[in-house]
């Protein structure tokens, strides 16, 4: 009496388990345990940055289109210089109002083409992917 | 005479094995009474040169680079919308466990063709609200101004996603094993530990965010609220919202059409629970020194009245 | 199997007077099946499995994922409703042995064990609730963080659970017939009663302290600075109610387990308790009149929170303290029963409202938790019962055992 009492018990918890797991559909239990996995130290960061080629900008078709030469080369006045010589790294501690190449870029031309409501103002439309994407 | 001073002796004897007891018991849980003294309730005055980020909302063309940045250094799975759709636009989002920073889109009053976009993250409070609430001291505020967080002490009990005012952290309720709080760390030991900014602020093209110093950027906020008072609301918020906050923002647009939550105490979060925690030694001295004095006053009372029968059988 | 030979098997006779309630192992199966047992069981068959799927699942199945709403019936329901309610341990042990007021002795031990039990479905809701339940010991032992009140929360409830066994022991000892642990266990009494209101003090105060870092999500007729002496105050009436309703309780379901000291004396105790229990909810009704003033909240009274405040302090606070206090004054024992079943659902109504109902009240949508909450905590407050019955039908809570009467 009592060894089958026991056996009907350790059969009875074993079923309850088979029929939980059997309901329990969820593949995200897997899905998650991959999100895990502490990753590498080092993450190269520009692949952002490298995820697009290279832009291919006209300077004469905005020559034609700009009222005058100081819209786009707003300092010094009078002087037409390239954006490179005074925005280079973002976030100088001394110059915090000045954004980097990039933001410079980015501001300078997409702010134009938004007041001016014509002009690419996505990212593909500038610039293509990379075909390598992560 | 001679029997009410042994009923004495009798009752001092009880009283003192149940004071040394209650003694002991009070040393022993005065030790937890070091309450104060432990980051997240003391006024922040530490780490002046702490790190922050100004975000400038005027600019944001809601391009989501700073979303898939986020996502790729801290090995994120990737979404099912991808970062270049712009149709997540439709739905408010809050920050999940495996979308950190999500950008949302607000009508602009001032122009219906320039939508604002905001992103949404951590803010990083100078006296974060889940580091006073945590029981395992699982938060830190980091000296660079970074509010990181230990898995490995997380029991998952959830009370710093109850206390966060800007509803920002997000739990793993869908993993049975090994759920986890999630949100923004500020990139803090790739980036940040190093001086280098986060990977959303290094993503974003348009420069929207600004990494410096945060008294720094205090500055440059008030500059450009003052050199154009026509194009920003006159705010900073995170300047005083929850006390101060190392993320901060700027916009042209007032904060409350922006989903921003305006009645953010300015008292920081943990000062809330000084007044309960610093009532618990009191507590735990005074408590012990009534109680034994009932017990005594009772006990007398007791004796009196056995006394006073055994007067009344005479 | 006849009389004389059970008792050649020392540990089969152990077993069948202390297990099984004097009787043989199938007789005592065969007085299992009741419909009250059918019932229970009916519970458990769907409770057990879901409980399991918990842990296989993750909480998502027992809960929704809402990060606006993190905590759901198990932290708001299971935990902040039953500690009120388990006070009943250190109010009567600390009127008995502190106050003097003997006359509660026969009392005391059921008090006891409806707070031990009460506490232990406590740390049962919250191990079913936090993300790693086997992380539970980790801030008693792993990673302190003492700047937070869940931390004291967490010890406290820890100690103080301790405690209430440490009180239980006699009536345990006297079960297992330990002559030696039981003195033991008896002269830690005083002790371990005042260790007891310490720590109920502090952790029934605390609870309520928890709520003090979310002033934006707690409606502001609830949250006020004086949340941890409106939690402890109406602790006091929650567990006075309590023992009021488990004593009439037990004179229904276990009459034949009392003796008469339990029984001749309870009307009178009702009566005294019921007296307290009236003091109590008019002194906490006027401090929640300070905690609205405090706040100048006057104007929220007439906004549809407001509302409901007004009936659940009129309803569930004023109302209860007035029925009592007539009861009290007629002797109307039916009417204080009554009345404390009134009470109870106030104390977990105000629970409930200030982490769950109200919380979160200017989000513009509510949510309401999963209907796989309610199967748990039900099933965990089955668990309670059956586990009260249990100790009940053997021990000496309800009678003096007969070895050690008028020792204690």
């Amino acid at each position: 009496m009592k060894r089958t009492t026991l056996t009907l018990v350790l059969v009875g918890v074993i079923l309850l388990f088979v029929i939980a797991y059997t309901y329990s559909s969820e593949k995200n239990v897997l899905a998650t345990a991959a999100t895990q996995t502490k990753g590498p130290e080092t993450i190269v960061l520009e692949k952002i940055t490298n995820k697009y080629e290279p832009v291919s900008f006209s300077h004469e078709m905005h020559t034609g289109v700009a009222e005058n030469c100081a819209q786009c080369h707003h300092t010094p006045p009078g002087e037409n210089i390239a954006c490179s010589e005074c925005h280079g790294a973002p976030f100088d501690p001394t110059e915090l109002n000045k954004p980097g190449l990039k933001g410079a870029y980015h501001r300078q031309c997409i702010g134009c083409h938004k007041d001016a409501e014509s002009g690419p103002t996505g990212c593909t439309d500038c610039h293509a992917k990379k075909s390598e994407k992560k | 005479m001679g029997k009410k001073e042994e009923g004495k002796d009798r009752r001092i004897k009880i009283t003192r094995r149940g004071f040394l007891k209650a003694t002991a018991a009070t040393g022993g849980i005065s030790l937890f009474s070091k309450a104060n003294s432990v980051v997240g309730v003391e006024k922040f005055t530490g780490a002046p040169d702490r790190y922050g980020v100004l975000t400038d909302l005027s600019l944001c063309v809601g391009c989501r680079s700073c979303e898939a940045a986020c996502n790729e250094i801290n090995n994120l799975p990737q979404p099912k919308v991808p970062f270049d759709d712009q149709s997540v636009f439709e739905e408010g989002r809050r920050p999940e466990p495996n979308s950190w920073t999500p950008v949302n889109r607000f009508s602009n009053p001032q122009d219906k063709n320039k939508p604002i976009f905001v992103k949404r993250q951590c803010m990083h409070c100078d006296e974060p609200a889940c580091a006073a609430a945590c029981l395992v001291g699982a938060f830190k505020k980091t000296p660079e101004g970074a509010v990181i967080y230990n898995e490995d002490v997380c029991i998952g009990c959830r009370y710093c996603i109850a206390a966060c005012p800007f509803y920002v952290p997000a739990y793993d309720y869908a993993s049975p094993l090994y759920p986890k709080v999630r949100k923004c760390i500020l990139c803090y030991e790739k980036k940040v530990k190093k001086g280098e900014p986060p990977a959303c602020v290094e993503a974003c093209p348009m420069e929207v965010m600004t990494f410096a110093k945060r008294k720094d950027l205090i500055k440059l906020a008030h500059k450009k609220i003052l050199e154009k008072p026509d194009k920003y609301v006159d705010h900073i918020y995170g300047e005083h919202e929850a006390g101060g906050t190392s993320w901060m923002y700027i916009s042209p647009v007032p904060f409350e059409k922006l989903g921003f939550i305006t009645d953010v105490s300015t008292t920081p979060y943990p000062e809330f629970a000084r007044g309960f925690l610093s009532a618990v030694p009191m507590v735990l001295i005074l408590w012990p020194a009534l109680l034994i004095g009932f017990y005594m006053w009772s006990s007398s009372r007791e004796e009196i009245f056995k006394e006073e029968r055994r007067d009344d059988h005479d | 199997m006849t009389n004389k030979t059970i008792e050649a098997y020392p540990l089969r006779s152990w077993m069948r007077e202390k297990l099984f309630l004097g009787m043989p192992f199938d007789e005592y199966l065969k007085s299992l099946i009741t419909p009250f047992n059918i019932f229970v069981a009916c519970i458990l068959l769907v409770g057990i499995p879901m409980y399991f799927l918990r842990y296989l699942q993750g909480l998502i199945f027992v809960m929704h994922p809402s990060n606006e709403y993190p905590w759901g019936l198990f932290i708001c329901l299971g935990l902040l409703g039953i500690v009120p309610l388990s006070a009943t341990g250190f109010i009567m042990a600390s009127a008995v042995y502190l106050f003097g007021l003997k006359e509660y002795k026969p009392l005391v031990r059921l008090a006891v064990l409806t707070g031990f039990l009460g506490y232990a479905c406590a740390v049962a809701f919250i191990f079913t609730d936090i993300g790693r339940s086997w992380r539970l010991p980790y801030p008693m032992i792993l990673s302190f963080g003492p700047q937070s009140i869940l931390f004291l929360v967490a010890w406290h409830v820890a100690l103080y659970l301790s405690t209430q066994f440490v009180e239980f022991c006699p009536a345990i000892f006297e079960w297992l017939g330990s002559d030696r642990f039981r003195r033991w266990a008896l002269y830690t009494t005083i002790g371990a009663t005042i260790f007891g209101v310490i720590l109920s003090t502090l952790h029934q105060s605390a609870l309520g302290a928890l709520f003090l870092l979310m002033p934006g999500k707690v409606h502001p007729l609830w949250y006020s600075p004086y949340i941890p002496v409106f939690f402890f105050v109406s602790s006091i009436w929650a567990g006075l109610s309590m023992i009021i309703l488990v004593s009439w309780i037990c004179t229904k379901v276990f009459r034949d387990k009392a003796d008469d000291g339990f029984l001749n004396g309870l009307d009178n105790l009702t009566v005294g308790m019921g007296r307290a229990a009236s003091i109590t909810l008019f002194a906490y009704f006027a401090i929640k009149i300070i905690g609205v003033a405090h706040g100048y909240h006057w104007n929220l009274l007439t906004t549809s929170y407001g509302y409901w405040f007004q009936l659940e302090m009129f309803g569930f606070v004023l109302l209860p303290c007035f029925l009592f206090a007539q009861g009290a004054r007629y002797r109307n024992v039916r009417l204080l029963r009554i009345t404390s079943i009134i009470a109870v659902v106030g104390v977990v109504l105000n629970r409930l409202n200030l982490s769950l109902i109200t919380f979160n009240w200017n989000l513009p949508h509510r949510e309401f938790p999963k209907w796989t909450e309610y199967i748990i905590v039900l099933t965990i407050f089955t668990v309670f019962v059956l586990l009260f019955r249990w100790m009940v039908n053997r021990m000496p809570v309800l009678r003096e055992h007969p070895q050690y009467k008028g020792m204690h």
